[in-house]
């Protein structure tokens, strides 16, 4: 009696968990999508901002406009590889190996 | 017939001035009142008469709040629930920016850039600063890592840099831009609507189109409004957690 119980429950709660995960994941990933194209437009502007504004102190214009475009625009994609490879938005190097 | 884009002008009800600069009570100061009173209101009426088998208004708000709750113990970790109340906040006033907008007549605040600006920078300054009173100067092992070869320490720490100093915009953009973007398409294919009926010919059995586009964009809508509450609220939950735990 007492294990066709507990059988039932451990049953009961499996699925719980099942669809627990399931939700998780169509959540993230409609989530991941609206992230996405943000990501790039959101380097550029911060990249020729801060190039701008390094230059207008220094006035060497162009040249940190051009090289902070340039960084901006790898920061952008550097940080969608991020978000899509598992690692969230967070900042920083990642090994392959660990696991954060 | 009005512009698509009339539905986001900015009208002064109250004209108000401080220290030079225009604070005037806009009809999108009114509705950030309203979805605060909107959102207290329902929290507050859901559970007046809490009972133990909730009834579907009770039931609702318990489970916004279980939402909430379960989002910041997963994304923020340890420590994370003293910052509940203010993610729940964020949550609420975002989701109910959002939905009055869905009502016609109404105001968008979210579709407002300076709007999600602002509450992306108290965010980013709060978490900046809980970060440095935390770890203190520990936290600019933020932007260099160890284990990293030290050769790529010029190229690797601008765009860190240039990756933390992104969030804010990218938070507000996808906010603002989502909704903007929303309504004014909704707007665009009611008005080919009306442009469509006062044709002539053929063209006037195909408004049968964009009607149903119309239909199709408002449940989307809904979704979207939705969405963007909860992506705002837990990536906020993100930067919390890589604030008190840097990695």
């Amino acid at each position: 009696m007492n294990k066709e119980l507990d059988k039932k429950i451990d049953l009961a709660l499996s699925k719980k968990n099942e669809s627990i995960n399931k939700k998780s994941v169509d959540k993230s990933f409609l989530s991941t999508l609206s992230r996405v194209a943000t990501e790039l437009v959101a380097g550029l502007i911060i990249g020729t901002g801060l190039g701008l504004l390094i230059d207008n102190w220094l006035e060497t214009k162009p040249l940190f406009l051009i090289i902070f475009f340039f960084l901006g625009a790898f920061a952008g994609i550097y940080n969608l590889w991020r978000q899509l490879s598992g690692n969230g938005l967070k900042i920083g190097y990642f090994d392959k190996g660990k696991k954060n | 017939m009005k512009s698509p884009v009339e539905q986001f002008t900015i009208k002064t009800l109250v004209p108000l001035e401080a220290f030079g600069y225009d604070i005037s009570f806009t009809n999108a100061s009114l509705f950030m009142v309203f979805s605060v009173i909107a959102s207290l209101l329902f929290l507050y009426l859901g559970i007046k008469k809490s009972s133990l088998i909730p009834n579907r208004f009770q039931s609702s708000v318990e489970l916004l709040y279980e939402f909430v709750s379960n989002m910041v113990k997963e994304n923020v970790g340890t420590g994370g629930k003293k910052y509940f109340p203010f993610i729940f906040s964020l949550f609420m006033f975002i989701l109910f920016g959002n939905l009055l907008g869905m009502i016609p007549y109404s105001y968008t605040f979210t579709s407002q850039i300076i709007v999600t600006i602002t509450l992306a920078l108290i965010i980013f300054i709060g978490v900046t600063l809980i970060a440095l009173i935390k770890h203190k100067l520990k936290f600019f092992t933020f932007f260099f890592p160890s284990g990293v070869p030290i050769a790529l320490a010029p190229l690797l720490i601008p765009i860190e840099i240039i990756s933390y100093l992104m969030r804010p915009v990218s938070l507000s953009v996808r906010l603002f831009a989502n909704m903007l973007a929303g309504h004014t398409m909704m707007k665009v294919f009611a008005g080919l609507i009306i442009m469509m009926t006062s044709a002539s010919g053929i063209l006037k059995v195909g408004a049968v189109l964009p009607l149903l586009a119309v239909i199709g964009l408002t449940g989307l809508e809904f979704l979207v409004a939705a969405l963007q509450a909860y992506v705002f609220s837990i990536l906020t939950c993100m930067y919390l957690h890589d604030a008190l735990h840097l990695h």
